[in-house]
């Protein structure tokens, strides 16, 4: 990993059947990012979108590796049994610590999920659910 | 059956419990209780049987959708469903005894129809107490069963209608046929895939 991948900034994304239902970006501290960066990360992911679609009933994989790659920045994708997509924009993290992050943070999609006020294509408004996100990506992307 | 048993800390965030650690059972005895209020609260809203069954069928896709993506995870589980058979198989074989504690007694393919699926079970655990007096006429309270098993199908991206039926003659008994019919769409898609 070159010292400029690690110091990109990160997008993550969960994606319902027809909109965002949450987004966490992450930066290293004390960088910040130009807001022309952050509409060009946004862009580059929902571009995305249309390989994953185009996967979905190709593979019964969950874990969809890399879908797209844009001179330095790469797409990692994950889906969910319930067509939920997990996207994540980086410089080049390594397979093994981006599959680990969207099992992890699967697993908390799903308790999420649970609760009665949490609806499966409502956006994800909860404080505990972005603190506990933020300190996976911490863990496992940083 | 479904989420927490009793001995558990309460002190712990909902989202910090191990999802995957398998939980303790739920009495038979405060989930009956709990549909019967349930059956009761929709029986007072609704102003005609149809209405009232899919006011239960919505009831039970709500806790489908949520116990698709549970057993998933409990299985631990890698892959996607992508075929009918695949994801009939899981649901009768993996989620009915997560939620009922047996499996389902019997999966068959309609005969007449490439749509139409059955699931037999011959006393669904929700209703096992229910019983219907006859100025509801044919009301079915396995209405939420079929709303549980439309939710997990509909969530895994197999759109269809779910009708339960009483297989004994007469309407008396407890035995219960689950008629799954997919849409056009998910047919079509399945026989793509088998051809490849």
């Amino acid at each position: 990993m070159s010292a400029l991948s690690s110091q990109s900034p990160l997008l993550f994304m969960i994606v319902g059947m027809t909109e965002p239902l949450y987004t966490a970006e992450f930066q290293r501290p004390g960088t910040t990012t130009s807001p022309t960066t952050l509409q060009y990360n946004h862009f580059l992911l929902h571009s995305s979108l249309d390989s994953v679609a185009a996967l979905a009933w190709s593979t019964s994989a969950a874990y969809l590796r890399t879908v797209e790659k844009v001179n330095d920045r790469v797409v990692s994708a994950y889906l969910t049994p319930s067509h939920h997509k997990f996207l994540l924009l980086h410089g080049g993290r390594s397979e093994e610590s981006v599959k680990s992050f969207f099992l992890e943070v699967h697993e908390l999609f799903v308790k999420q999920l649970c609760s009665p006020f949490q609806g499966m294509e409502s956006p994800i408004e909860s404080k505990a659910f972005d603190d506990r996100l933020r300190a996976l990506g911490r863990r496992y992307l940083s | 059956m479904l989420q927490a048993g009793t001995g558990r800390s309460t002190s712990s965030h909902p989202l910090d419990r191990p999802l995957s650690r398998r939980p303790g059972e739920v009495s038979l005895a405060a989930f009956t209780l709990l549909f019967s209020e349930l059956v009761q609260l929709h029986q007072v809203r609704s102003s005609s049987v149809p209405e009232f069954e899919a006011a239960l069928c919505d009831a039970g896709r709500q806790v489908g959708s949520r116990a698709l993506q549970v057993h998933w995870i409990r299985e631990g589980k890698k892959t996607r469903e992508t075929r009918i058979l695949g994801i009939l198989q899981f649901l009768s074989s993996t989620i009915w005894p997560g939620l009922f504690n047996k499996k389902a007694d019997s999966l068959e393919r309609g005969v007449s129809s490439k749509s139409e699926y059955m699931i037999h079970d011959a006393n669904p655990l929700p209703t096992v107490f229910c019983e219907v007096p006859r100025s509801l006429g044919g009301m079915n309270p396995n209405a939420f069963v079929s709303g549980i098993i439309q939710g997990v199908l509909e969530t895994a991206g197999f759109g269809c209608d779910v009708t339960a039926h009483r297989a004994d003659e007469g309407g008396s008994g407890t035995r219960t046929v689950f008629l799954v019919n997919f849409h056009d769409d998910v047919v079509e898609r399945d026989e793509m895939l088998e051809g490849r």
